[in-house]
């Protein structure tokens, strides 16, 4: 429910939506694809790494199966990831009405690499999350997530289309 | 005196349908059925996620800005007000857990947590260090984000929820007004690949009202120009509308004023069933001005008839005065309504029709063309052997049908945007109910509780999963306690966590805070839970104070026990109104007189069964009907002379071409009605030409 609550529409969008649309525009389209991953959580000068097995599915978003140092999977039906899910799927499925309405989305491209930086507007998820990174290039090689309490999370991928 | 009671009560009119067969004491079922009624669904429909975000904030835009509220809360409020509380919040595995003293397993929930890619905490880990705050917020519900598209068969959806202003929701025209205004925009924006669907129950009662009242206005006009038709046409004269109309004016105001004075409101269906008292009362009209010569004054018309309408009015208000003790508050307003407005015809008709016929010329001048039917012996025959087999074999095939829904069949494009959005959605549809009473919220949380114990797996939103009792606040407490001084492990310490759980106040129940929990209580001290897929309703007994709903099962049951009362005075009626007969017309002509009204209702439900159409409630209560019609034409055919029986066959013909055109109109419950009162009127009326023939 509170899930729920941190994503409600509270604040005013104020960035530029041509801008947004822009942005989309130069991110290719993201197809199905499987991957490894490599981890890594940093908090205070502590580093937690994990791996393991990474999914993307069209239209329904991301499946991680962690391998190491312990076995996990957690797929776009979780109910707990499902916000962070729902980011990723706009973004591959150029959703830019709704990046724009709950980030201030930043841009850079050089040859065929791109990074997108996805920093929050409304005040609850502010709270909560300072930015989204992520790097791309046909496929999403990295993603970079700075939140308030968790620390930070760097996750590479590896792939190989299905 | 009437419009005197009457006045001294404020009138209202109950429109609810299920307020014809819940009675007053069962309010909770009320409350349950009237809890979606101002809630309306909007599901936005496209090839890419884009387009559908696009067209879902222009939508919003618009409501909001058309009076719809959404459904939305103050989530940094909300948070903070959990934070502060937090040390008696434990979601309800990890408290399982805990009471099992299964630490190692909350340790690896904690751990997959810390490893989750897309998981965060809410908390710095110093300030929470098994994670159990966030837990408990995760997993408090089904973490929609309503921003968040859904992909279901390759196509992209987002929802929207809106409910209306009380004060809009409790007036139909003002609803409507707005719906109205919400169709507009969803006409609107449904282009280019998007399409909008909006459901619940405003929009389909606005179709279902708009369409009506298309078709009344239609029926209203063509069966006026029938009447009117027919008058010109037998009287050679329209101005014996003038007393017609004055007549049922006086009787539908009187049958107003006494039903508000013995009811606090009046429910619509009842002035539905009592205007058909327009069609018998113009009986005794007709019977005055058919008989009308220009050798009789108005004096001797009445002497001549007085039986006939005395009877008959008599045979009518007993047939609804059995409606009166039934248990059933609509049959009871319909008893009063028709039995004040039959009374107050009958007497307009005795008393001023001679005064009238004196200052008006209503002499009959057509004594040329006679509509005295008469079969011959072999046809008459074979059709009552025809309507023998249609009766005997379809009452083999008879069936009821006591779901209240299947009075009303919505439009394709209603029901197709029902299904996709109950798809879309996950509408459970197997959803009921438990209501919670206690002497104050601490215990109506406290059996919520209880409750949710005996539930096992099933799914379920009460408003104990958001705000634990207190009493459950401090076993969290105690429970987390013991896990922080058990367990406090390296990864704690080098997080520098403290090993006392936060002191806090209390979570309690606030309206401000926690605004969508409102609907959860359907009184001070009573609420609500909503079970998913649920099956075990008698265990629910065992917590004192709660009470298990299954709406839908629990209507077609009042409303099947409602049928089976209606049904069952079916019989005293007809013995009453033998006996009755028997003592006016001797019992042998008593039984040609009341054959034809048995014989109907018969056949009737014979061809129902027949034709596989399932018998229900407002069937049964359209049986009073056709007694009350077919009887007159009974004994007016048996008391009166050959002119007579012209204003038999008019007032047949206007009522059964009214029904008749009742039974072409979309909702289905006026449609029943009318095919069933079409069905045994005219078959009511072919067997009295049958079993009283002309030369009695």
């Amino acid at each position: 429910m509170l899930v729920m609550c941190l994503s409600l529409n509270t604040a005013i969008a104020f960035g530029s939506k041509k801008n947004a649309k822009e942005i989309a525009e130069q991110i290719p389209e993201l197809k199905n694809v499987s991957c490894t991953f490599t981890q890594k959580k940093t908090r205070n000068d502590v580093e937690l790494n994990s791996g393991g097995n990474f999914q993307f599915i069209e239209g329904k978003g991301v499946i991680f199966e962690t391998m190491y140092p312990i076995h996990m999977i957690t797929g776009y039906e979780s109910p707990r990831t499902k916000h962070i899910n729902d980011i990723i799927l706009a973004v591959a499925k150029k959703d830019y009405t709704y990046l724009d309405k709950n980030f201030d989305l930043s841009f850079t491209k050089l040859d065929d690499k791109w990074q997108l930086v996805l920093n929050p507007k409304k005040d609850v998820i502010k709270k909560h999350l300072n930015s989204v990174t992520i790097d791309g290039s046909k496929d999403i090689d990295r993603i970079f997530i700075d939140t308030v309490n968790s620390g930070q999370t760097e996750i590479l991928f590896e792939c190989g289309k299905e | 005196m009437l419009a005197f009671l009457a006045l001294r009560n404020p009138i209202t009119t109950e429109t609810n349908i299920l307020r014809t067969v819940v009675p007053q004491k069962q309010s909770n079922l009320l409350d349950l059925s009237n809890m979606y009624s101002a809630k309306i669904n909007v599901l936005i429909e496209g090839e890419e996620p884009e387009e559908v975000s696009e067209t879902a904030d222009k939508f919003d835009e618009l409501a909001v800005k058309n009076d719809l509220k959404s459904i939305s809360v103050d989530g940094n409020k909300i948070l903070e007000v959990y934070k502060v509380s937090r040390g008696g919040l434990l979601s309800a595995n990890t408290a399982e857990l805990l009471e099992k003293n299964d630490y190692k397993k909350v340790k690896e929930n904690t751990i997959e947590m810390i490893y989750n890619p897309l998981g965060f905490s809410l908390l710095e880990p110093e300030e929470d260090p098994f994670l159990l705050f966030t837990d408990y917020i995760m997993n408090l519900g089904d973490n929609i984000n309503p921003d968040s598209i859904i992909n279901h068969n390759d196509k992209y959806y987002r929802i929207l929820n809106y409910e209306f202003d009380k004060n809009i929701a409790l007036s139909p025209a003002l609803l409507n007004k707005q719906v109205k205004k919400i169709i507009k925009i969803q006409k609107s924006l449904s282009e280019n690949g998007v399409e909008v669907y909006l459901t619940g129950t405003p929009v389909h009662s606005y179709y279902a009202s708009s369409r009506s009242m298309v078709e009344i206005n239609i029926i209203g006009i063509i069966s006026a120009l029938f009447v009117i038709f027919l008058c010109l046409n037998y009287f050679k004269k329209i101005k014996i509308l003038i007393p017609v109309a004055g007549s049922i004016f006086c009787g539908a105001l009187a049958g107003y004023f006494a039903t508000a004075a013995m009811f606090p409101s009046i429910h619509v269906l009842t002035f539905v069933f009592s205007t058909t008292l327009i069609g018998i009362s113009v009986d005794y009209s007709l019977h005055f001005f058919v008989c009308k010569t220009e050798d009789k004054t108005g004096d001797d018309v009445i002497k001549e008839i007085f039986k006939s309408l005395s009877v008959s009015l008599l045979t009518t208000i007993s047939a609804f005065l059995v409606l009166y003790f039934s248990h059933t508050e609509l049959l009871k307003q319909i008893a009063v309504f028709t039995i004040t407005g039959l009374v107050t015809v009958y007497l307009f008709v005795v008393l001023f029709y001679p005064v009238i016929s004196r200052k008006i010329d209503l002499n009959n001048n057509n004594l040329g063309v006679r509509w005295n039917f008469q079969f011959k012996p072999q046809i008459a025959k074979n059709i009552l052997i025809l309507m023998a087999i249609i009766t005997l074999s379809g009452l083999f095939f008879v069936r009821t049908n006591d779901d209240i829904r299947s009075m009303y069949k919505p439009s394709k494009k209603l029901m197709h945007a029902e299904s996709i959005f109950a798809e879309v959605a996950g509408i459970n549809p197997k959803t009921s109910f438990v209501v919670v009473e206690g002497k104050n919220v601490q215990e109506v949380l406290e059996k919520e509780e209880q409750v949710a114990k005996l539930l096992g797996d099933t799914k379920y939103q009460a408003i104990s999963r958001y705000i634990p009792s207190i009493k459950t606040q401090n076993k969290n407490r105690a429970l987390m306690q013991k896990l922080y001084e058990t367990e406090i492990s390296p990864y704690t310490t080098a997080l520098n966590a403290s090993s006392k759980v936060p002191a806090g106040d209390y979570l309690v129940y606030d309206k401000e805070t926690f605004p969508f929990l409102e609907n959860f209580f359907l009184g001070e001290n009573k609420s609500l839970m909503i079970l998913y897929d649920f099956d075990k309703p008698e265990i629910i007994k065992q917590v004192e104070g709660a009470e298990y709903y299954n709406v839908r099962e629990d209507i077609s049951n009042l409303v099947k026990g409602c049928r089976v009362n209606c049904a069952k005075l079916l019989i005293p009626v007809f013995i009453l109104l033998y006996a009755l007969l028997a003592v006016i017309y001797k019992p042998k002509n008593a039984i040609r007189i009341i054959l034809p009204s048995l014989c109907a209702c018969l056949f009737t439900t014979g061809l129902l069964g027949l034709l596989h159409i399932s018998l229900n409630l407002f069937h049964v209560m359209a049986m009073f009907l056709i007694i009350g019609f077919s009887l007159d034409y009974s004994i007016f055919r048996f008391n009166g002379e050959k002119l007579v029986r012209d204003a038999v066959f008019m007032s047949c013909m206007t009522s059964v071409f009214s029904f008749l055109l009742l039974a072409l109109t979309g909702f289905k419950l006026i449609s029943s009605l009318g095919f069933v009162l079409t069905t045994g009127l005219l078959s009511s009326y072919i067997l009295s030409l049958l079993l009283i023939p002309k030369e009695e």
